[in-house]
């Protein structure tokens, strides 16, 4: 693709507002502390296999249109860049931050792999993942011991003998994604290759299945000889919206990405979060969250809603006490990002950008100047006689409930519903 | 402070505008869009579905039209099969076998079969086979700009063309009927090699496949015109019985489809999205608003703009009911 197409991208996705592969690149990031801190943590990751810990995740905030969906893309250009696999998750209405499956779907779902479309898990697969490498080995050697439901060792044992057959291989790989595995062809599997008393194959839920899968996924991909696994989760503040009880789970289930606790860990695997900076105020303060969601978990008495409780607070903790804030930009920051994004216009449209005011405005997020800036070039060239006058319409959002984004999506697999 | 009446441009000269500035030199450049076109009736939605489709085709692209009352764009599955539905797959598949046949062979435009390019140039049938069968996997399965079970639905295609009997024949009907969504059952294409549905997991990365294809196979591109007047309808009793009707959930699946679209233009080649949307989808007032729907509406929507001078460029560009439009 030549340099004007994707200076048109940059572009576009600006547009847009979000920002993209083309934008981030040429715009660069300037969040220094972030990228400090990222760089510390992708070096506890590293090593975190082999010490058998999670490096602690990390919360990144800014007001809506403040810069976090950028960041995010940057720390995904670097951690490619060394040698990570790579998640952006967005939380939505489709991706449900209570349901483990479903983030972990979506994550998968989202692993970039250099030039391939779709299925990347599929083509780490087959190209990188080599099962006669001592990688391979150790992941087949953990997994006897790991406490993992066995359904992930006998996948791994027949995905090494399946060869050559694509078919078996496919599903074996579906199973890794995500989907459901039929026990009965698991089972015609392992008498064939002799194994069908290796493996147990017991039942286990849905939702701690899926929370084993992210342990599987980070191992998995370690042995396709990548130096760990990021998930960088986009548009947290949405869990604001859930009601009470699903919003306990989702912050439950963030502590866990995050690492928040040592005991459900997952090694091989950083998450970095971003969420809006007015949410312990006004979602945990003003909502009552430590409060409710405490006293309604451990109303149930059981050991699964205990637990859930306690995660619950640690996550809550962290939105508290551990957010990096994403500093508003300076006026020096605005002359440099003009300065770039002029650039990059030029080369998008073979025009030379009018020169334009960059001075601070008191409450302007960085996405509004940008648009106010593309914008204006864009009149200049479609209307070169008229002088634009650029308004700003302030976008608000609020925490208010909202039971739709809880709905699962229609064609939602009735077999993730039923206990495996 | 906001002038409060957004400004409009005139239908077809939006049309022309995305014609000039998009498809001519961005998405036939390998460039992908996604845009909202709103209007306020249906004249003006029509009209610019059909200016648009014109414009399109002139250029060289393939355009298509979704209708959510007719293709329930809440699940992207769905959207890929109506797409799909409207591609001629054969003609694809017939172009590439033209195009790779006559690396080697003469072709007098009647029918690619290798009997038939065999006879033309007088070389055995199995060295045709042999050199066709190499070339489709030089081209085509090793396109990994393809996603896999694309690649190999394409390579199928291709190679049921060429041989032309009863084998071939029940093999393209079995991927035609999986790419439009009517596969009954997977057994059909599993001796194809392909082994699982069209879902939602692998749908958009088919429709991104679909545009890199028809652009593989001399095409501009793809235009995908999403129309979103089904989904404007408040009751079921609204909408007549063979037409889909949105459930609040539904409606809020389908925003999220529109918005994975959105962000995912980095995945995409060779394609421009456009969403005609009646305006009252946007309704400050109504539940079933796009605003409410905030992933979508942070992505859309025109809160930096000019007082008076519609922006072509932006991501949602309202269209006016009527002759003219503003500044």
């Amino acid at each position: 693709m030549n340099g004007q197409v994707s200076a048109r991208r940059a572009i576009e996705a600006l547009r847009a507002g979000v920002p993209n592969r083309d934008a981030v690149s040429a715009l660069g990031c300037s969040a220094r502390e972030v990228l400090s801190v990222f760089d510390d943590r992708l070096r506890e990751l590293r090593g975190s296999v082999a010490r058998e810990s999670q490096p602690r995740g990390m919360l990144v905030a800014a007001d809506f249109g403040g810069g976090k969906s950028h960041v995010l893309e940057s720390l995904s250009h670097i951690a490619r860049r060394e040698n990570f696999a790579v998640s952006k998750v967005v939380i939505s209405k489709e991706t449900q931050l209570f349901d483990p499956l479903k983030v972990f779907r979506a994550a998968v779902e989202s692993l970039v792999c250099e030039n391939v479309v779709g299925d990347a898990l599929r083509d780490i697969a087959v190209s990188r993942l080599s099962t006669k490498s001592p990688q391979f080995t150790e992941l087949s050697l953990w997994l006897r011991d790991s406490g993992l439901n066995s359904r992930f060792a006998a996948t791994t044992w027949l995905f090494e003998q399946a060869g050559a057959d694509s078919e078996i291989q496919d599903e074996l790989v579906g199973f890794w994604e995500g989907a459901a595995v039929q026990v009965g062809h698991l089972r015609q599997g392992l008498r064939q290759t002799g194994a069908s008393k290796l493996f147990a194959l017991e039942k286990i839920g849905i939702k701690e299945l899926a929370r084993q899968r992210f342990k599987f996924m980070a191992r998995l991909l370690r042995a396709a000889r990548y130096d760990g696994w990021v998930i960088l989760l986009d548009e947290l503040e949405l869990m604001g919206r859930y009601t009470v009880l699903q919003r306990g789970r989702a912050y439950a289930e963030l502590a866990r990405l995050l690492g928040l606790a040592d005991e459900v860990g997952v090694p091989g695997l950083l998450t970095v979060g971003a969420v809006t900076p007015d949410f312990a105020s006004a979602v945990i303060d003003e909502k009552d969250d430590r409060n409710q969601i405490g006293f309604r978990f451990r109303a149930r008495g059981d050991l699964e809603s205990d637990m859930t409780a306690a995660l619950a607070e640690s996550a809550m903790d962290a939105i508290e006490r551990e957010l990096l804030r994403l500093r508003e930009p300076t006026q020096d920051d605005l002359a440099e990002v003009l300065t770039r994004l002029s650039e990059i216009y030029s080369a998008a449209y073979g025009c030379t950008p009018a020169r334009l005011d960059a001075s601070f405005k008191t409450g302007q997020q960085m996405r509004e100047y940008i648009r106010s800036w593309i914008t204006t070039w864009d009149l200049n060239r479609v209307a070169p006689a008229y002088e634009p006058e650029i308004e700003l319409e302030r976008i608000t959002d609020d925490y208010a409930e909202d039971a739709l984004l809880e709905k699962a999506v229609e064609d939602d697999d009735p077999g993730d519903q039923a206990a495996m | 402070m906001t002038s409060g009446i957004p400004p409009e441009i005139d239908a077809t000269e939006y049309a022309s505008f995305l014609a000039d500035a998009y498809l001519t030199g961005f998405v036939a450049d390998g460039g992908a869009a996604v845009k909202f076109a709103v209007a306020a009736g249906n004249e003006a939605l029509d009209g610019f579905g059909q200016a648009l489709a014109t414009e399109s085709e002139r250029l060289g692209f393939t355009f298509v039209r979704v209708d959510s009352a007719q293709a329930k764009v809440s699940m992207i599955q769905q959207v890929f099969f109506s797409v799909s539905g409207q591609i001629d797959w054969h003609g694809l598949a017939r172009r590439v076998n033209t195009s790779l046949a006559s690396e080697l062979y003469e072709d007098d435009g009647s029918a690619m079969t290798v009997p038939k390019i065999a006879e033309r140039n007088e070389v055995d049938e199995n060295i045709v086979r042999h050199e066709m069968h190499k070339r489709l996997s030089r081209h085509v399965i090793r396109n990994y700009a393809l996603a896999k079970d694309f690649r190999v639905a394409m390579t199928q295609l291709c190679l049921a063309q060429l041989d032309d009997d009863a084998l071939g024949q029940q093999s393209c009907t079995s991927i035609l009927d999986w790419l439009r969504g009517d596969l009954r059952l997977i057994s059909a294409v599993k001796p194809l090699q392909i082994y699982q549905r069209i879902g939602r997991h692998n749908a958009r990365a088919m429709l991104a496949s679909t545009a890199r294809w028809i652009r593989q196979t001399g095409g501009a591109g793809l235009v995908v015109n999403l129309d979103l007047r089904g989904l404007a309808a408040m009751h079921r009793r609204d909408v007549p019985d063979d037409e889909i009707y949105y459930t609040p959930a539904a409606l809020w699946d389908a925003y999220e489809v529109l918005r994975q679209f959105v962000d995912a233009t980095d995945e995409m080649e060779g394609l421009l999205i456009i969403v005609s949307t009646p305006d009252s989808l946007l309704d400050d007032f109504s539940n079933r608003s796009l605003q409410k729907y905030r992933a979508l509406r942070n992505r859309i929507w025109d809160d930096v703009r000019d007082r008076r001078h519609v922006n072509p460029y932006a991501p949602m560009v309202r269209i006016a009911s009527s002759q003219g439009s503003a500044a």
